[in-house]
């Protein structure tokens, strides 16, 4: 046994000296050259029981120390401890929606992750290991140098929880997201970056290669991410083998109901597992899948895995639904979702968008979540479009809608206290974290397309993408590279939108509307009294614009009953401007409008933005309506 | 019947103006702006809806004593307001009930099953069993506050139950249920309709009809139950 610890021993050794990952499957590479340093790697093995909803599971990790400083200790992620109790920082976070979904905390719901044993370079180190909620660290027998790589082995056991939020079961489906214990990332000061799992960010890894083994029941279904390499049923279990390269994170999904669609894309299997009776909707969502794969493809760069698959979660595994892992995301998708509510489309691009937008350019979701939910949620708007056209979230003509119709509905009251740039787990709650991250980093991009164009957009991501894919940009890179593109002219925008909580507005603040009588008096140049005739009656109408913290040129628009239109704008550096305008008497200021096609998008508080006298009158009776029907209602109740 | 429609027209004008959203509006009004409706209107529905109650309440009162032909006593407002409040917390109870033993079932699906069709189908159960269980509940309230009158009972505890003897008789229970859906669901459409087409012309003469067909369908309910209780 000493002998063959000491020939594994020497094999690591001299594994350092070359740099060379050990799980990298040497007869059949995926990717040569690597796409990723692949400074980690993972071989796992896993056992689910699927009554108790345990994983047992043994894994070996490969580590190469990267950093410009020996370290002494490792951490790792224990994420699904954040379910272990209803004291976690997590469990604060979702119970609103665990009560909403009526599953309360016991012994069958919670979640756990727990190491049971642990080694380094075949010496056990479980002694030194410290868990805090799901971080846990322990101490390395020697200091690892730069340079020196080293083996992990670890045996676990992982409960899944009854499925919340992202990971778990429900029924038989099992959604084994973020299940193993998992390294952070080691900054190269040497210090680790490896926060507790919250409910809002969820990603940040170091790219690696998985060589992962499961094991189920017969009649069970796994969905993982990477190739399957081989299937396998003895024993009345089912055994999966998967492996992938220069991805961040592992993930599987095992159900014995799943239904398939598939379609091959260029080099690329494209497959969308959905539930018995999501036929119709699974086609739609095949079609969004494609249509975006080929968008990427075409206008950002290649996406080099050969598989992609979409999960449409049944009904009851809905919590998991909408999460993006590399090579496979969950949609979200109802059978009676109708057609022109395209919701499931909009997710698969959203989903998809993410294998580039935080997939392949990795930022720390912990830290800096706009990098990718923002830039990736101003993309899937950008494709919906080229996909779907205008109406592309409601269809329905009377109530056409894109996305940005419906963000700008949204209450943005977070905004004035919450910013982009901020960690994911400082926001106050959800909402804050979406319309910060999410929807004004994307009315942000959005304004910036219009006025630079939708192509100068498109190639700013491109060269983001190319110079950064499958290393870990961050806020800065990405707005180096925007302010490079477009010459510094909105740098000034950028850094008030995403490091501050100003919310830019422009506002029409104030109509007048006075009569000027008809003239009387003396005009010095005739040196004569004179009077105007009485029908010669105006009215001077006075605007008042104003502008906060939104330092671009915004248009304005009158309009007057006799037809005239007046437009204008304020320039980029002015903070209010008043337009006084002289017209005949019997003449109306119908509409006195800023920015009125809707091109300054950051201006995300529109409900100023336009006085108007038309228009009012279907809104108040549709008020009044609504009014009567619970009026009348009261006949029947009280 | 006249003052009735006049009274509920008054009200829906000042509603219009009450409602009304000023001069700065949104932009677009559409199918997300009808949501925010709601919070526009929620502190105007209980001023106004308590003002129709005891306008309405002080009307349906005049008829059915002039039915009777006597003039109106304090007692018959006592009974209108205390089987107002009794037969609530009835339709609370019942609603109450009727969803804590439809829940394990609801909440069951909800966390086993593949697609959200058998959960509809649960709420759309449930929301048929609370309407049937109200619509029988209104039935019985009127019941009783028209024998009250008719029989000229006097006001006591036992008021608000008056109509629960003799109370099944299901022609007409339906004879009720038909004016109701027709006085309800009939404006109901025409001001959905309205609505959607946004023509002022249309929902204006939309929202006349509906408080028409209100008015009519309130006291033609009325005469009904009088004449089948008189019976």
């Amino acid at each position: 046994m000493k002998n063959i610890s000491a020939a594994f021993f020497g094999f690591f050794l001299a594994l350092n000296a070359f740099g060379q990952n050990p799980f990298v499957q040497t007869d059949t590479p995926t990717f040569t050259p690597p796409l990723s340093p692949r400074n980690v790697g993972y071989q796992i093995s896993a056992n689910l029981d699927t009554d108790s909803h345990i994983i047992s599971g043994r894994e070996k990790i490969y580590f190469l120390n990267t950093s410009h400083k020996a370290i002494e200790s490792i951490q790792i992620h224990l994420y699904l401890n954040a379910f272990a109790s209803n004291q976690t920082p997590m469990e604060s976070e979702i119970a609103p929606l665990r009560k909403m979904l009526k599953v309360p905390v016991n012994r069958k719901t919670i979640g756990y992750c727990r190491i049971l044993h642990l080694t380094v370079n075949f010496s056990s180190v479980l002694h030194t290991l410290q868990v805090n909620n799901t971080v846990a660290a322990f101490t390395l027998p020697y200091p690892l140098n730069p340079g020196e790589s080293t083996l992990i082995e670890i045996e676990f056991e992982t409960r899944l929880p009854r499925l919340v939020i992202r990971s778990g079961y429900a029924g038989s489906f099992h959604m084994i997201a973020q299940w193993f214990p998992k390294l952070g990332v080691l900054r190269k000061d040497g210090s680790w970056d490896c926060p507790q799992y919250g409910g809002n960010g969820e990603f940040y890894s170091d790219f690696a290669v998985y060589d992962v083994r499961f094991d189920v029941p017969e009649g069970f279904n796994i969905i993982a991410t990477g190739i399957k390499q081989e299937k396998a049923t003895a024993n009345h279990r089912n055994k999966f083998h998967y492996y992938a390269e220069d991805v961040h994170d592992f993930v599987a999904i095992a159900w014995d109901q799943f239904k398939f669609r598939k379609r091959k894309v260029g080099n690329c299997q494209l497959t969308v597992a959905y539930p018995p009776g999501h036929e119709s909707v699974s086609l739609r969502e095949m079609d969004a899948l494609e249509g975006t794969f080929r968008w990427y493809n075409t206008h950002i760069g290649p996406y080099p895995y050969s598989a992609y698959t979409v999960i449409d979660t049944p009904f009851c595994a809905l919590p998991a639904s909408g999460m993006e892992y590399p090579m496979i995301s969950t949609g979200f998708a109802l059978k009676l979702v109708p057609e022109w509510f395209r919701l499931p489309e909009e997710t698969v691009v959203h989903e998809f968008g993410h294998s580039y937008f935080q997939g392949m350019l990795a930022s720390n979701e912990f830290r800096e979540a706009w990098v990718d939910e923002g830039i990736n949620t101003y993309m899937t708007a950008l494709i919906m479009e080229d996909l779907y056209g205008k109406c592309n979230f409601n269809a329905l003509p009377r109530f056409c809608a894109d996305g940005f119709d419906r963000m700008l509905n949204n209450d943005y009251t977070a905004l004035r206290y919450q910013k982009p740039d901020q960690p994911a787990d400082t926001y106050t709650n959800r909402n804050a974290y979406t319309e910060a991250s999410y929807d004004k980093v994307s009315m942000l991009l959005k304004t910036m397309e219009n006025i630079i164009g939708k192509d100068k957009i498109i190639e700013i991501m491109k060269d983001y993408f190319n110079q950064f894919r499958f290393t870990h940009p961050n806020g800065k890179d990405f707005l180096r590279i925007f302010n490079a593109h477009t010459d510094n002219r909105y740098s000034k925008l950028m850094d008030i939108v995403i490091h501050s909580n100003t919310v830019p507005d422009a506002a029409i603040l104030q109509v007048n509307r006075v009569a000027i009588p008809p003239f009387k008096g003396f005009v010095p140049e005739k040196t004569a009294y004179m009077e105007a005739t009485a029908n010669e009656k105006t009215v001077r109408f006075t605007v008042i614009m104003g502008k906060h913290q939104l330092p671009l040129p915004v248009p304005y628009r009158l309009t007057f009953s006799d037809g005239s239109v007046l437009n204008g704008q304020l320039e980029a550096e002015e903070s209010t401007k008043t337009v006084i305008v002289n017209k005949g008497s019997e003449i109306r200021l119908v509409e006195a409008c800023i920015d009125p096609k809707r091109e300054i998008l950051i201006d995300m508080d529109r409900s100023n933005n336009r006085y108007s006298k038309k228009g009012n009158t279907a809104r108040r009776m549709g008020s009044a309506a609504l009014l009567l029907i619970v009026m009348e209602l009261y006949f029947y109740v009280f | 019947m006249a003052i009735h429609y006049l009274t509920q027209v008054a009200l829906l004008i000042l509603a219009y103006f009450v409602t009304a959203p000023g001069h700065f509006i949104k932009e677009h009004f559409g199918l997300f702006h009808v949501f925010g409706l709601w919070h526009q209107l929620a502190p105007l529905v209980l001023p106004l809806v308590l003002i129709l109650y005891v306008l309405d309440g002080w009307l349906i009162l005049s008829s059915l004593s002039t039915l009777l032909g006597r003039p109106l006593k304090r007692m018959d407002f006592l009974m209108y307001l205390s089987t107002s409040i009794f037969y609530l917390f009835l339709y609370l109870l019942s609603g109450g009930i009727l969803y804590a033993a439809l829940s394990p079932l609801i909440i069951h699906l909800r966390l086993s099953a593949n697609t959200e069709v058998p959960v509809l189908l649960s709420y759309l159960l449930l929301i048929l069993l609370i309407g049937l269980t109200w619509k029988w509940l209104t039935y019985l309230k009127w019941r009783s506050r028209i024998i009250y009158f008719q029989r000229d009972i006097g006001f006591s505890l036992k008021t608000p139950m008056a109509g629960w003897r003799n109370s099944l008789k299901w022609r007409d229970f339906f004879a009720f249920l038909l004016i109701v859906s027709g006085t309800i669901g009939i404006p109901l459409f025409f001001l959905g309709i309205g609505c959607y087409l946004q023509a002022p012309p249309l929902l204006a003469s939309a929202l006349m009809t509906a408080m028409l067909c209100f008015t009519i369908g309130k006291f033609f309910l009325l005469y009904t139950l009088w004449n089948r209780i008189a019976e």
